[in-house]
């Protein structure tokens, strides 16, 4: 690709990637409406208040900002921009078709990982920078949970980059095409559950969503935030929720491989599927107490990870 | 001029502006993330180089890693709100000696050697950073010596701990 090229591809993929995530919430929304017998937005726009996200983001970009006044101005207004840069960097790497990826690159799960391993510092610096001790608090269980979770999440990751040989998203997607990776006996489902649990924990999600935690933080991290730069960690959360959905569906599911319908509808089908279960799992479960968490983490996902990985390159190594 | 040149002297010039701030800046976190900025930024120098997977590890390690570390470590120890950093550029000129004395031995190596010359003239086809490469020397050919020195290191951090502990310990009593 040519400069020009790779620069309006990328436009093109920033701006599918924020309205398909101005929609989510819309799903979010009506999803969590039903599950829990109401019928959610309603009113604006009808059918089923469909026009409910522009208002939404309408009502954020008038909303006033306010700056604290004991808050260290630079760093509270670099930590929005930081987690919506790093959670949207990530997409250059993932491929939405078999062949459409904007940096294909042999490390693709690496890079990818590695962006992903940054957020954290924005939320870090968001909750030092309000100067309020809520926030800071919060922050500090985001980031220890993001790092412990940190752990099992790059060690489940790791067993499709075995089974494929590769670290690159094309590859693993073809070494797919005879069994996804999900349906691979044993090991398949331990990484695939195991991931999806560390994504959870990574994105600050019920049942792991302690940072957030109303009842004892306020709000979290984000509490001093209004305006736009709140909609900016909100809009964060979900590009990273969904970048996890297309992972999940890339890495287990086999991503654009189906028959009969294109790639790119496969791949959104698939990672819909994610998304709804991601959703399903954010209302049904309380949230988790933080030694619970942490012992969750230490003494069940990283030993079973460990010795998935274990598993997975010994059935590699006999198989060839 | 050509693309790649702008963006290679726009790269310069944020890493050079990055580093800076990162000694100059007076508070400790807008250090660290000064540090975790120019970190990337070299990530992306490795990447223009065709390092792929040392940009990776760089942007995985130093970046995710260590600066989650510092930062981790200030918020914990720095219990004194906002306070600003005391000047502490005493020893300027003894710095500038040294750090300009290892500027000269680099560009004078870079330019006299010619081993190094040629790498530099042709870096997309040196297969240092390559993973493939990389993976095959470091797990096939020099597997004995990786193993070991991972046990060293284990070693130093199983070490690094009970020296902390039996400090914590005598302090007690």
């Amino acid at each position: 690709m040519t400069f020009a090229e790779s620069v309006s591809h990328g436009a093109i993929l920033l701006g599918a990637i924020i309205g398909v995530v101005t929609y989510l919430t819309w799903v979010e929304r009506k999803f969590s409406g039903r599950l829990q017998s109401r019928i959610g937005p309603y009113l604006v726009g009808r059918p089923h208040g469909w026009l409910q996200p522009i208002a939404d983001a309408l009502k954020l970009l008038s909303k006033e900002d306010i700056t604290p006044a004991k808050t260290d101005r630079f760093l509270f207004n670099l930590a929005p921009i930081w987690v919506v840069v790093m959670s949207l960097l990530g997409f250059a790497f993932l491929p939405l078709t078999i062949n459409w990826v904007l940096v294909n690159i042999d490390l693709g799960l690496l890079y990818f990982s590695a962006i992903g391993s940054l957020i954290v510092i924005g939320v870090f610096i968001a909750g030092w920078a309000s100067n309020n001790k809520y926030a800071l608090l919060s922050a500090l269980r985001a980031a220890a949970q993001m790092v412990a979770y940190e752990v099992p999440l790059l060690l489940s990751l790791l067993v499709p980059a075995v089974l494929a040989g590769s670290l690159n998203f094309q590859d693993i997607i073809l070494a797919q095409e005879r069994i996804w990776f999900i349906l691979f006996p044993v090991v398949g489902q331990i990484s695939g559950i195991t991931f999806l649990l560390a994504a959870l924990a990574e994105g600050n999600r019920i049942p792991f969503d302690l940072s957030e935690a109303e009842s004892e933080l306020v709000a979290g991290f984000n509490i001093e935030y209004s305006g736009m730069k709140f909609a900016y960690f909100y809009l964060g959360e979900y590009v990273h929720l969904l970048a996890v959905s297309i992972l999940v569906s890339i890495l287990f599911l086999g991503g654009p491989l189906g028959p009969l319908l294109s790639g790119g509808v496969w791949i959104a089908f698939k990672t819909l599927i994610v998304f709804l279960i991601v959703l399903w799992i954010r209302w049904s479960f309380l949230r988790l107490r933080i030694d619970q968490m942490m012992m969750l983490n230490w003494k069940v996902l990283v030993p079973l990870t460990l010795g998935n990985l274990l598993l997975a390159g010994l059935w590699v190594s006999l198989s060839r | 001029m050509k693309v790649e040149t702008i963006a290679f002297f726009i790269l310069c010039l944020g890493l050079v502006a990055s580093s800076i701030a990162v000694v100059i800046s007076k508070h400790l976190l807008r250090s660290a993330i000064f540090l975790a900025l120019s970190l990337l930024l070299t990530a992306i120098f490795y990447i223009s180089f065709g390092a792929e997977l040392l940009a990776g590890v760089q942007i995985l390690l130093y970046a995710g890693g260590i600066i989650t570390l510092i930062v981790f470590v200030i918020l914990l120890t720095e219990r004194i709100e906002m306070k600003k950093l005391e000047e502490t550029h005493r020893g300027v000129i003894p710095a500038l000696l040294a750090s300009s004395l290892v500027f000269f031995i680099l560009v004078y190596f870079t330019w006299a050697s010619p081993k190094v010359q040629s790498l530099a003239k042709s870096p997309s086809s040196s297969t240092f950073g390559i993973s493939k490469t990389l993976s095959e020397n470091l797990f096939q050919e020099w597997v004995l010596p990786f193993e070991v020195l991972s046990l060293l290191l284990l070693a130093a951090i199983i070490g690094a701990l009970v020296l902390a502990r039996r400090e914590r310990k005598e302090k007690e009593i």
